[in-house]
Formats: structure tokens, C-alpha cells, sequence
């Protein structure tokens, strides 16, 4: 979008609405118009990919994660520490839940979707349990997974269609861990050591939210 | 002496007059100018009597932002909604500096609900084009360099294949 660069604000405001586009974009459109020009370039990568950017061999990317998580039309916001907020985007009927465990530090659990179901993963030590929201109304989480490693971890991220877990080992390696066989396998490296969380991006949730809306 | 309001006024009492950047008058009613967050703020703290200006935002374009906030304030049934929404941006889209302006304007005048329709229906536009395509209809130069570009295609490499 050219819009006349008069100030700043212009310019910032114009850069809101981009980005406002962009992020509705399947992850393949989003990285083939990083070619457009520089300043698609900048936008896309400043927002999404540079800094944190890890492409993998099967076309799966991180960007960094927060303690959101939008799922079935649902927004699941870390609040507390012992609470996730729930706000049905539809109705905007809000619902608290309690965790399955209460952590002191909430860098260490995560919240995720995985295989389109709300999940948490709480480490303690070298020990992984991950549990699944079973019932909204009631609150139940069920423990589905329960591991034991023998070397150090963070958990970074759930897949979100897979039953895989992404940890990241204390040599700054990203593994995937697949529940249902225990297979362990690396990822990537990352480059930059500050990186505390991600979001997985999958190539094809972009193209559901088009879809849903305009049957494209 | 208790004073009669006629259904009239009550009526009347319930409208707002807003003054485009080109000084067209639009009078609305006031649930119908709420829809804009920013105009709801105005109201709210300059009350409605005397007209307000909308600045940035020309005739034509708050004519039509008008007509969705109007439709917006019905309270009609989701699928009536949703097939005037896609009436509304069929017709927007078809010139792109109105699209454009429209654009701006729904987000300088804080209407959530159009600039996520907006936005929608841009990212439609764009999903299915290549990006030299979308230099050419939005007239954007490539500055990137040959090695840039390289760079970019060698890394998001999966992304320029064909499905």
C-alpha cells in the first residue's frame, strides 16, 4: 500500500493496517511477498520471522509465543497463575479455569493448542506432564502424557495438529517430541539465545480463516 | 410545569449531525454514529447538539461509512449481515483509491467491526496474486537488491514452489 509518507503518524498508521492485512494471510503468501519491496520486506520480517525466525524442512516456522491462545473461536489468556481466561469471541461469554496445577513460575508450563484441543504442559525439573482441557463448563483437565528426560528441557510450543511437543534442549536445540511414540527429534538450532517462547505457525490456519469467511 | 415531549422530539433528540472534510452535512442517528468509537467518545463528552466534524474523512467516504454503520445498528440476522457485508465490499473494492480512503477511514474513526471486514477482504485480494503483480496494481517500486532477493527466496524457499 503507498500511502504518501506526510508524517510518522501516517506512516505508523499505514504500517497498522498492513499488518492488520498481513496477519490474515496464509504464512506462504506472507513469506513470497517478502519480495515485493524492503518495506514488505521490513514489515513482514520485523513483525513475524527475522529475529525469530527458524525455517524447518517440512515448512513449519516460529514466531514468538504469547500466553494466548485462539482456539475454536475461543480466546485462552494466561491471567494468573493459577487461572486461564476463557472469551467465546462470539457470544464474548468469558470463563475462568482453573489450571491443573498451580505454578509458581508460569515460564515453565505453557498453554497451547494441540490437535485443535486446549492443552497444558507443566515441567517441573525433568519431568514433562501434559494435560488436555477435556470440559469447558466443568473445568476437568485430564493428564494425557506424562515424561521423564534425562537431560535439562524448556517446553516452547505444542503443534497444532500434531500430538508433538517443541522443547528446547540447553544446547539452544529445538527437538520435537511425538507423544504417542516418544520419538525424539531435532529441529533446528537457534540462533539467538534470548528467545523464551514460540507460537507455531502452520501453513494452513491462515487459509481456514479466509475459507470460513468467504469461501475462497 | 412538566414539560410534553412529543415522540417527535424524542426522535429528533436522538440525532447527530456530522460534517465531513468537504463540509457535507449527514444527519444520522446517534446509535447509528456509535458505531465509531471515536465519534462515540466526541459524543459522549461534547454531547450532540452542535455538529461534528469529521476531518480526515471526505463525503463520499462517510456517506458510505455511514450506510454501513446504519445497517450495522439494525441488528439483522447473521446471514443478512454477512450477504450485505460482501455486497458492501464487492462494490468498495472495484475502485481501489475509495477502497483505499475507505480503509483509513474506518480506522481513524475506530470501527472495529469494518476494519476487520476490510481487512478480510484485502488479504482475499492479495492471497492468490504474485508479487510482482501486487507491485503493479499498487504501483510499488522493488528496491530490494538481486542479492535481497535472492536471499529471501533461498530461505523461504518452500514458499515459492508450486503447489
Amino acid at each position: 500500500m503507498e500511502v504518501p509518507k506526510k508524517s510518522n503518524t501516517a506512516k505508523r498508521l499505514a504500517d497498522d493496517i498492513l499488518i492488520n492485512i498481513l496477519i490474515r494471510l496464509p504464512p506462504k503468501s506472507l513469506c513470497k511477498f517478502m519480495v515485493i519491496s524492503k518495506a514488505w520486506h521490513s514489515l513482514i520480517s520485523d513483525a513475524y520471522w527475522e529475529k525469530f525466525q527458524v525455517s524447518t524442512k517440512i515448512g513449519t516456522s516460529f514466531i514468538p509465543y504469547s500466553r494466548r491462545v485462539y482456539l475454536n473461536g475461543i480466546i485462552h489468556i494466561v491471567a494468573s497463575k493459577r487461572h486461564v481466561v476463557a472469551i467465546d469471541l462470539d457470544s464474548m461469554v468469558c470463563r475462568r479455569i482453573e489450571m491443573p496445577v498451580i505454578k509458581p513460575l508460569i515460564r515453565n508450563a505453557l498453554l497451547g493448542n494441540l490437535t485443535r484441543s486446549l492443552h497444558y504442559a507443566d515441567k517441573r525439573n525433568k519431568e514433562m506432564n501434559i494435560w488436555m482441557l477435556k470440559d469447558y463448563e466443568s473445568g476437568e483437565w485430564v493428564l494425557k502424557h506424562s515424561v521423564v528426560f534425562e537431560v535439562g528441557f524448556n517446553v516452547m510450543a505444542f503443534h497444532p495438529e500434531m500430538d508433538i511437543v517443541f522443547l528446547r534442549m540447553l544446547n539452544n536445540k529445538i527437538m520435537s517430541y511425538k507423544m504417542s511414540n516418544g520419538e525424539l527429534k531435532e529441529v533446528c538450532k537457534l540462533r539467538h539465545k534470548s528467545m523464551r517462547g514460540f507460537f507455531v505457525f502452520s501453513p494452513f490456519f491462515g487459509e481456514d480463516v479466509l475459507e470460513s469467511k468467504f469461501g475462497v | 410545569m412538566a414539560t410534553i415531549i412529543t415522540k417527535e422530539q424524542q426522535e429528533k433528540e436522538k440525532m447527530v449531525t456530522l460534517v465531513s472534510s468537504d463540509s457535507e452535512k449527514f444527519v444520522v442517528e446517534q446509535k447509528v454514529a456509535e458505531k465509531s468509537h471515536v465519534i462515540k467518545m466526541v459524543m459522549n463528552c461534547c454531547g450532540i447538539e452542535s455538529p461534528i466534524p469529521v476531518r480526515r474523512v471526505k463525503g463520499d467516504i462517510l456517506k458510505s461509512i455511514l450506510e454501513y454503520c446504519e445497517k450495522h445498528s439494525k441488528g439483522e440476522a447473521q446471514e443478512v449481515m454477512e450477504k450485505w457485508d460482501k455486497e458492501y465490499m464487492d462494490k468498495a473494492e472495484k475502485d481501489l483509491v475509495f477502497f483505499h480512503d475507505l480503509m483509513l477511514a474506518s480506522h481513524f474513526l475506530h470501527i472495529q467491526e469494518l476494519v476487520d471486514l476490510i481487512a478480510v477482504t484485502f488479504a482475499g485480494m492479495l492471497k492468490m496474486k504474485s508479487p510482482e503483480e501486487i507491485r503493479q496494481k499498487f504501483n510499488i517500486n522493488n528496491d530490494l537488491t538481486k542479492e535481497q532477493e535472492e536471499h529471501i527466496m533461498t530461505t523461504f524457499g518452500w514458499a515459492f514452489q508450486p503447489i
